[in-house]
């Protein structure tokens, strides 16, 4: 496990990866300002929670589900000066046996949780990058706390 | 699928080709040529048929005249560039309705993405670039269907009709996605775009609008 003081996980995801075999987890950079490396699959082992850090020392925890995605929202417009900006961070994760999806949105000063229909995740559209989760017998957690 | 580089482009001829210059645009498929959009300084601009292609920018701007009845779809589309100081024709904009050589024509504008996505990227018009509001009167006011932009995705296929009837633009409420399915790799996308003002519309001396371009990369 990698030990990092309060706070300096803020913007950052982790996934934390089933089993004994290091790497135990993938942490990304700090996502306003790097590429999270998701979809990159420069891991492709079975995720056993995701986890993204808010600097409010709060988490979002997505654990036990069937599949998991992460990504970012951007946008470029025709006043667009300097390329294109991030709206939000959006973490998935699709529940066991079940075509629903569990959303946190995390943008403009706000975090979303909803549930959409698995396929029409977001826009009404479906997404790439899903990795496999481990599945916990149903039992699922899709929850902010406090504490990094 | 790091975050995706995007390049904006018209093609500034009748001819109905690809962008095979991707970023750079330049010559294109079937006689086309294609111009990259500098979004700092350049506009898209929808006006009155006594514009002309080649009009020095510094000089006179027709806007479009509201209608007495009906509707009336935009005469003409450009492209005011800044650093040709010109308003380019865009002359495959729009339908037949309008001045120029509209209709059901694909190649008009084009995103190039050099990358993947992780969603389908989406078109959509704001207020300004902040993004916050989709009210302007010129997106419909409080009703996005009455929104006077109207779109229409052409990547995989032109219009079905010279006559298209698009979908009117004004923020997620209303918006149209460039492609059936998130990028695996480099694409150009592709859309049409028209303006149809009503006569009942009220005259605007203070938009912003802008047209956004949404879309995910992980």
């Amino acid at each position: 496990m990698i030990i990092v003081p309060k706070h300096r996980l803020a913007w950052r995801m982790r996934a934390v990866f089933d089993g004994k075999l290091p790497p135990g987890e993938y942490l990304t950079p700090d996502v306003r300002r790097h590429n999270p490396g998701w979809g990159d699959e420069v891991f492709n082992r079975v995720i056993e929670q995701l986890e993204f850090f808010l600097p409010t020392g709060h988490k979002i925890i997505l654990a036990g589900m069937e599949q998991y995605n992460f990504f970012v929202e951007a946008t470029q417009s025709t006043r667009s000066r300097n390329g294109a900006e991030i709206q939000a961070f959006w973490l998935l994760g699709k529940l066991p046996g079940k075509n629903v999806v569990e959303a946190w949105r995390v943008g403009n000063g706000k975090v979303i949780h909803d549930k959409n229909p698995w396929g029409r995740e977001w826009g009404g559209g479906q997404t790439r990058g899903w990795k496999t989760g481990l599945v916990w017998h149903g039992k699922v957690v899709s929850k902010i706390m406090m504490g990094h | 699928m790091a975050l995706p580089n995007t390049y904006w482009l018209f093609n500034n001829t009748v001819n109905d080709g690809a962008n095979t210059g991707n970023a750079t645009g330049g010559a294109g498929g079937s006689s086309s040529n294609w111009v990259v959009i500098d979004l700092t300084n350049d506009t898209i601009m929808f006006l009155d048929d006594q514009q002309t292609d080649g009009d020095a920018r510094t000089g006179s701007k027709y806007p479009v005249i509201i209608p007495d009845a009906g509707s009336l779809e935009a005469p003409k589309t450009f492209v005011d560039d800044l650093s040709a100081v010109i308003f380019d024709q865009v002359p495959l904009a729009g339908t037949t309705a309008g001045e120029q050589s509209g209709g059901a024509t694909r190649y008009v504008f084009a995103i190039y993405f050099d990358g993947a996505t992780a969603g389908i990227p989406t078109l959509e018009a704001w207020n300004d670039d902040t993004h916050a509001a989709n009210n302007d009167d010129f997106l419909g006011g409080a009703t996005p269907a009455d929104s006077t932009l109207l779109a229409i995705a052409t990547t995989n296929a032109a219009p079905g009709s010279a006559t298209w009837a698009g979908t009117p633009l004004s923020g997620t409420d209303s918006r149209i996605e460039l492609d059936t399915a998130a990028l695996a790799a480099a694409k150009n996308l592709y859309f049409n775009i028209k303006q149809v003002i009503p006569s009942t519309f009220t005259p605007q001396s203070d938009s912003n609008i802008v047209l956004t371009l949404r879309f995910l990369y992980s």
